[in-house]
């Protein structure tokens, strides 16, 4: 589904990616952990072209999403937006409404038809495990949710204009427990449809959540394998004295 | 050292105390066996109980560890095998107790020089003793590379077994009045072939913590 090939990236003269290459499968969930500052939200950030929006940054190397090259110049990169939605570390929602929200990628869009939109929103604050808690309030203002509620409002506007991957940069790093709870079932119950890409520096979140992992360390991929392999054993020293807190 | 490996070192160190506490309760069946020492005997029996209050402390120090650190890799490896090994040791101390039980119930006249001899006892002690005591350094030095060694001695044990099977039978069968007694020594020596089994359990145990290899059931001649 995502497969890089040889990627460095440059900020300016500093290079946050060394020679990564990596394939992630459809309908997975992979999370990159490592140490903060290792490059995982800006390896994340290539998959939907993101890092194109900071000035001075050079990429080397290919990115192929579905067997295409995303950075070539025959990319439409609203279409790429369109089909890689992703969520953020802290919630974000609009200062609109809860319905709106939700509908606001449909209406950019072009979609017109209020009865489309109306079961839209409706089926996807139910594929966002929202819906029950949300029925009463769709017409008020979004910034009146709780924290998680709003991270699931955030992921259902995501998952409005039915995009194939989600990339989600520590979405439940500003949640408390039972939030946290809710947004990783989700994430179980949205690889069936999905294809999910989870930065997290939370370990023991990688491991609940995610079939493959990938360790981070100073830009560089230290080790990529199933999770369950990683958590028990490790290939690499680096990784073991990373995951037991061996380190410093 | 951090309060984790604090807490770590706390578990292997209670391990240690309990393997060596059931070690010495096999050197003390070996002894109270093979002198009739009805004492000793006693003393076993009534040391079982330490053994199996380490295993409860054990379990329930193992998934506080757990519940607690949350132990991945070597870390998860490690409690999951003091687990198991405590529970095994447990085992093979009810069996060393058992042996001592015979000591002190047995209505039959004691094993004969003669017999002890035919039916090698002494060297069936001395293999499980040198099993249990290198699967213990195996542990403590992280090093897995006599496991095969220490798993082809419980091979010695089997063979010790069954021509004890064909001796004890023949004798049952020359003289029927000494079935029972015949019958008792046959428990007694299938009470250890079952301590070499679990001996191998533990070296097994060992190879999944260091070297996360599974050798369980798989036939210990691959390893
Ligand atoms: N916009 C930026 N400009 C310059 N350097 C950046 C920028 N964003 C990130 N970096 C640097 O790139 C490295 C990787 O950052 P990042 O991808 O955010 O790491 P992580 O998500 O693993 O914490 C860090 O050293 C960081 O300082
Ligand atoms: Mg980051």
């Amino acid at each position: 589904m995502i497969v890089t090939k040889n990627i460095n990236f440059y900020y300016g003269d500093f290079q946050a990616l060394k020679n990564i290459t990596m394939s992630m499968d459809a309908n997975t969930v992979t999370a990159f952990i490592g140490p903060s500052g290792c490059g995982k939200s800006t390896f994340l950030r290539l998959f939907n072209r993101m890092n194109d929006l900071i000035d001075g940054t050079r990429l080397e190397g290919e990115c192929l999403i579905k067997g295409k090259n995303i950075y070539d110049k025959s990319i439409n990169i609203d279409a790429l937006r369109k089909d890689i939605g992703m969520v953020f570390q802290k919630p974000n929602p609009f200062p609109k409404s809860v319905f709106e929200n939700v509908a606001y990628g449909l209406r950019v869009n072009g979609i017109k038809d209020k009865k489309f939109i109306a079961d839209k929103v409706e089926e996807t604050l139910k594929a966002a495990a929202l819906f029950e808690e949300v029925k009463d309030k769709l017409h008020k203002s979004a910034f009146e949710l709780s924290g998680g509620q709003q991270q699931r409002l955030c992921i259902a506007r995501a998952l409005a204009v039915e995009p194939s991957i989600l990339l989600m940069d520590e979405p439940a790093s500003a949640l408390d427990p039972i939030s946290t709870a809710k947004i990783e079932e989700l994430i179980h119950e949205l690889k069936k449809k999905y294809t999910i890409v989870i930065v997290t520096h939370n370990m023991q979140q990688a491991a609940r959540v995610s079939d493959k992992t990938g360790f981070f360390m100073l830009g560089e991929l230290i080790e990529y394998s199933d999770t369950k392999k990683m958590f028990l054993n490790p290939d690499k020293e680096t990784t073991q004295n990373y995951i037991t807190g061996r380190f410093g | 050292m951090k309060h984790n490996e604090k807490e770590m070192k706390f578990l292997r160190d209670e391990i240690n105390e309990m393997w060596r506490l059931v070690i010495s309760q096999i050197e003390k069946t070996k002894q109270a066996l093979l002198t009739n020492d009805v004492e000793l005997a006693l003393e076993i029996v009534s040391l079982e109980k330490k053994v199996d209050a380490y295993e409860l402390r054990l379990d329930s120090n193992c998934e506080h560890y757990i519940a607690l650190y949350n132990p991945v890799a070597i870390d998860l490896r490690l409690v999951l095998s003091i687990m198991k090994i405590s529970i095994t040791l447990e085992r093979i101390a009810d069996y060393a107790a058992g042996v001592a039980r015979y000591v002190l119930e047995t209505e039959c006249q004691p094993f004969t020089d003669k017999m002890k001899e035919i039916l090698k006892l002494e060297k069936m002690f001395d293999i499980l003793l040198s099993m249990m005591t290198a699967s213990l350094v195996s542990f403590n030095s992280e090093n897995a590379k006599n496991a095969s060694r220490i798993l082809a001695k419980d091979k010695g044990i089997d063979d010790i077994y069954s021509s004890s099977i064909d001796l004890l039978s023949e004798q049952i069968g020359k003289d029927h009045n000494d079935a029972r007694c015949g019958l008792e020594m046959m428990m007694v020596i299938r009470k250890l072939e079952r301590i070499g089994d679990h001996c191998s359990n533990i070296v097994e145990e060992i190879v999944f913590y260091i070297e996360a290899k599974v050798l369980k059931h798989k036939g210990k001649r691959e390893v």
